[in-house]
């Protein structure tokens, strides 16, 4: 599914309150003499910027007759600013954004990506409180492991992801392994979509502790994941570079489907493996994720035709009330699969992304391409970066859709973005 | 210039090795300039703090201009890793991939061991700039490292400066050149604190690194050069 932006539909909780217990701790913090692993992490960094990202809307196999009640032009204009101070031995980092949407609704509101506070010492300790990312795995388009957050858009992976509440501890003991325990709450039922319809559930709790070596050259990543909405998820990712080509394999296996609710006690396996190479100025990357729990093309049919049932259904005023108020409801359920935190509906994807710097003045041109090789969907994203002083940075990027119009990709109730950005840094 | 072949030789290593270690110590921490150069087009400086442990271990973080702030190389034994801040994301990279955008590539910079990735011939003298150098002849021990063939020229008045490169495919097509001047005394000792490598394919492109602060002995925590510390930064 398309996912060209992302916001939360709530605020998360407390960053004032975050930001003033930052404030206390800065207080008590005695200067410490800092060491050079401490000087090299502090430093002040600011920046403030405006993005607008522009959506035309269409009727969909999801979106049939327009039921999410879409403009033609959905808009998002949105001003953002991130700050982040040291002082010691902690920092405090914030990440928000005043959106104002136009289109199916008017609103403006104020998000924050992330707001947190750290707390590091010279031996490798690190202790982080508030809203934040985890952004795990080294897959590029999908990270089947990083589940504590809503997954990115495959679509989109430059797209900044909101973070989620969360306590972290790093411990490194070792230089050649260190050991992350994070527990965060998380909101399900996250959309990029304008509008859209998503699940309505309270915010689950998530624990996962990460386990990352080095041994022999190859990076090995364990990571076990569980949470109040999920049985359990082993994860293993690993990383080599082979020649001039940097290698990675991400895989997760766990129990509970993410697309059916009605399958709580099956195991599924994914796993995202790739390559990238980057000579010179030029850099290409191709991944390919296998989807274990994906649907069938039968299963992919037979679930299109329940969204058309059930929707007809809702709209049938020869029909009582209760019937059709229950067909909305299942189909709401089916509608919100593709927004849920699944990571595709499908089996089989690649992608492939191409960058190349310096194309002209201080212009760098990037390509990506993702595709649902089980439905033959295309979602083909070129952009371009545009930074003419040392502190200015502009991109342009044009999201396409491709494919049969039965394509998973197509349920979407979009066919082009046009998102443009820029940055003031300081 | 056509190198006349020699078995590797003890005396070439030594030379190769004593060369290598007239600009950073075993262990260091520094501050560089890198500056760019591209025709048609304003130079790109970006200023960059750097720590080195042996031959293995090098981290390098930018510092300047602002819209690149926090950007970090890390070079572990034979991996290479980069920290991009607007993705906060650690990626594993090549090698072979241009550093910062420049003339220079992961390994120019990080491949601190010459000799170890190399076999040194001893293959002659010439004058540089008014200077008689050895020319050492270096063959790549294998395929994973940047260049297939170097021909490395060290300057013979006993400060054993490297003074030239060039820089080969295996087929024998010169990529890049760089030498290195601006002899200064940095961090208690005098040193080149200048490289210049311009590229041989394109015309009129060459980067500058610049030594402005060198600490031939800081203390430092070798958990510093792990991608876990390098996760920690965003």
């Amino acid at each position: 599914m398309t996912r060209t932006r992302n916001h939360r539909r709530r605020r998360g909780a407390g960053p004032a309150a975050i930001l003033g217990l930052a404030l206390l701790l800065a207080d008590a913090s005695d200067a410490p003499a800092v060491s050079v692993a401490a000087a090299a992490a502090a430093s002040d960094d600011y920046e403030i910027g405006v993005e607008n990202f522009l959506y035309r809307s269409q009727s969909t196999l999801l979106n049939r007759d327009n039921v999410f009640g879409l403009d033609p032009t959905e808009n998002l204009f949105r001003l953002t600013a991130t700050g982040r101070s040291t002082f010691g031995r902690f920092a405090v980092k914030a990440s928000a954004f005043l959106e104002q949407q136009t289109g199916r609704t008017d609103k403006t509101k104020v998000t924050f990506r992330q707001a947190f506070v750290d707390y590091r010492t010279d031996e490798g300790f690190l202790l982080r409180v508030g809203k934040q990312k985890t952004a795990w795995g080294s897959g590029f388009a999908w990270n089947p492991t990083a589940r504590l957050e809503p997954p990115k858009s495959p679509a989109n992976p430059g797209a900044e992801q909101p973070g989620i509440d969360a306590v972290r501890i790093d411990v490194s003991p070792s230089d050649w392994g260190s050991l992350t325990l994070v527990a965060g709450r998380a909101e399900a039922g996250l959309t990029d979509l304008p509008g859209s319809l998503a699940r309505e559930t309270e915010p689950s709790w998530t624990a996962a502790v990460r386990a990352r070596l080095l041994v022999r050259d190859t990076d090995i990543a364990l990571t076990y994941l569980a949470g109040t909405r999920r049985p359990g998820l082993w994860g293993l990712d690993l990383g080599r570079t082979w020649g001039s080509v940097a290698l990675h394999a991400e895989s997760a296996l766990y129990r509970a489907s993410e697309i059916d609710q009605a399958r709580p006690d099956d195991s599924f396996l994914r796993v995202a493996a790739g390559a990238l190479w980057s000579p010179g100025n030029s850099s290409l990357s191709l991944e390919y994720f296998w989807n274990g729990e994906g649907m069938t093309g039968s299963q992919y049919n037979a679930y299109t035709g329940r969204l058309d049932r059930n929707l007809a259904t809702a709209r049938d005023q020869r029909l009582p009330e209760a019937a059709r108020n229950l067909a909305f409801a299942a189909w709401s359920v089916d509608a919100a699969i593709p927004f849920a935190e699944n990571l595709g509906l499908r089996r089989h994807y690649a992608s492939i992304s191409f960058t190349r710097k310096d194309i002209a003045t201080d212009l760098n041109a990037n390509l990506r391409a993702v595709s649902g090789l089980s439905d033959r969907g295309l979602i083909v994203t070129p952009g371009l970066a545009y930074a003419p002083t040392g502190n200015v940075q502009m991109s342009l990027d044009i999201v396409l859709l491709f494919g049969p119009e039965t394509a998973e990709y197509k349920l979407a109730p979009i066919r082009r973005a046009f998102q443009a950005r820029l940055k003031y840094s300081f | 210039m056509p190198a006349v072949a020699q078995a590797p030789s003890n005396e070439a290593t030594r030379i190769l090795e004593k060369a290598q270690a007239t600009i950073l110590g075993e262990t260091a921490s520094y501050t560089l300039r890198m500056t760019v150069n591209r025709t048609g087009k304003s130079p790109r400086v970006v200023t960059m703090e750097g720590f080195k442990s042996g031959d293995d271990r090098g981290l390098v973080r930018y510092l300047d201009p602002p819209k690149e702030k926090g950007t970090a190389y890390l070079r572990r034994d034979d991996n290479t890793y980069i920290y991009l801040p607007a993705a906060e994301k650690v990626a594993r990279v090549g090698p072979k991939q241009t550093f910062g955008g420049g003339d220079f590539n992961n390994g120019d910079i990080f491949r601190l061991s010459l000799s170890r990735d190399y076999e040194a011939t001893l293959a002659g003298e010439e004058t540089v700039n008014g200077a008689s150098c050895h020319v050492l002849e270096l063959k790549a021990r294998n395929r994973g490292v940047a260049y297939d063939r170097v021909r490395y020229l060290v300057r013979k008045d006993g400060t054993f400066f490297p003074c030239f490169a060039e820089y080969f495919t295996i087929s024998g097509k010169k990529l890049k050149t760089l030498r290195s001047d601006e002899v200064e005394l940095v961090g208690g000792r005098r040193r080149p604190t200048r490289m210049i490598m311009e590229n041989a394919i394109e015309t009129g492109a060459f980067t500058e690194l610049k030594f402005l602060k060198i600490d031939d002995r800081p203390k430092l925590d070798e958990r510093m050069f792990s991608p876990a510390s390098l996760e920690r930064e965003r």
